[in-house]
């Protein structure tokens, strides 16, 4: 009974969903680990905040990090969702980046608060790309 | 990440600007991630809801080549 309503679930739904979700890109461990590299950056450089100097390298790499993420997913075919997470990655590295690059002095407390956004989301984006199919 | 946890942030971050420990310019940046945030929380709800229906599909699939 159970299968027969989870079938009479699936049949229900329209036809471009199911076609988007059968197809849809698969698991992929380099865009796995593209993105445990900013959340786990993100996590360690908080420590780093007083230091304004290894801050803004700190930004600088995970920014990269981001960009390379989102390069790395733009092309996989049925990959728009991650490439979006991916983009939203880009601007938020970006603001912390821009907030080091004006040359005045950027704040410990800023620091901190923008570390927790990049680390919040890419470890929401991390949880959705590890549950891809496999 | 829930919308709870961001609004908490945003509520704590506010504080910290009324209170003088934080400039505009900052805030404002803040402002802007806690956007950038929500859109996050929008996309992964988005991604997961289609891994929820892949499953499901794969699983009808399975059981009709059982039933042929």
């Amino acid at each position: 009974m159970k299968k027969l309503l989870l079938l009479v679930a699936v049949l229900s739904l329209n036809g471009c969903a199911l076609f988007d979700a059968y197809n849809m890109a698969t698991y992929d461990s380099a865009e796995y680990a593209l993105v445990n590299k900013i959340r786990t950056q993100s996590e360690l450089s908080i420590n780093e905040c007083k230091n304004s100097m290894k801050s803004q390298i700190n930004f600088i790499d995970m920014h990269y990090a981001s960009i390379e993420l989102r390069n790395f997913s733009q092309y996989l075919p049925n990959n728009n969702d991650v490439y979006k997470l991916s983009g939203n990655l880009v601007d938020l590295t970006k603001q912390g980046v821009e907030a080091y690059d004006k040359g005045s002095t950027v704040s410990e407390i800023f620091c901190k608060f923008k570390l927790q956004q990049i680390n919040r989301s890419a470890e929401t984006a991390q949880k959705a790309i590890g549950n891809k199919p496999r | 990440m829930t919308l709870e946890e961001i609004q908490n942030s945003y509520k704590e971050v506010t504080e910290l600007y009324q209170a003088g420990q934080i400039s505009k310019e900052e805030y404002v940046n803040l402002l802007k991630g806690f956007e950038v945030e929500k859109a996050v929380l929008d996309n992964a709800e988005e991604l997961e809801l289609k891994e929820q229906l892949n499953e499901l599909i794969n699983a009808a699939i399975t059981i009709a080549g059982a039933a042929v």
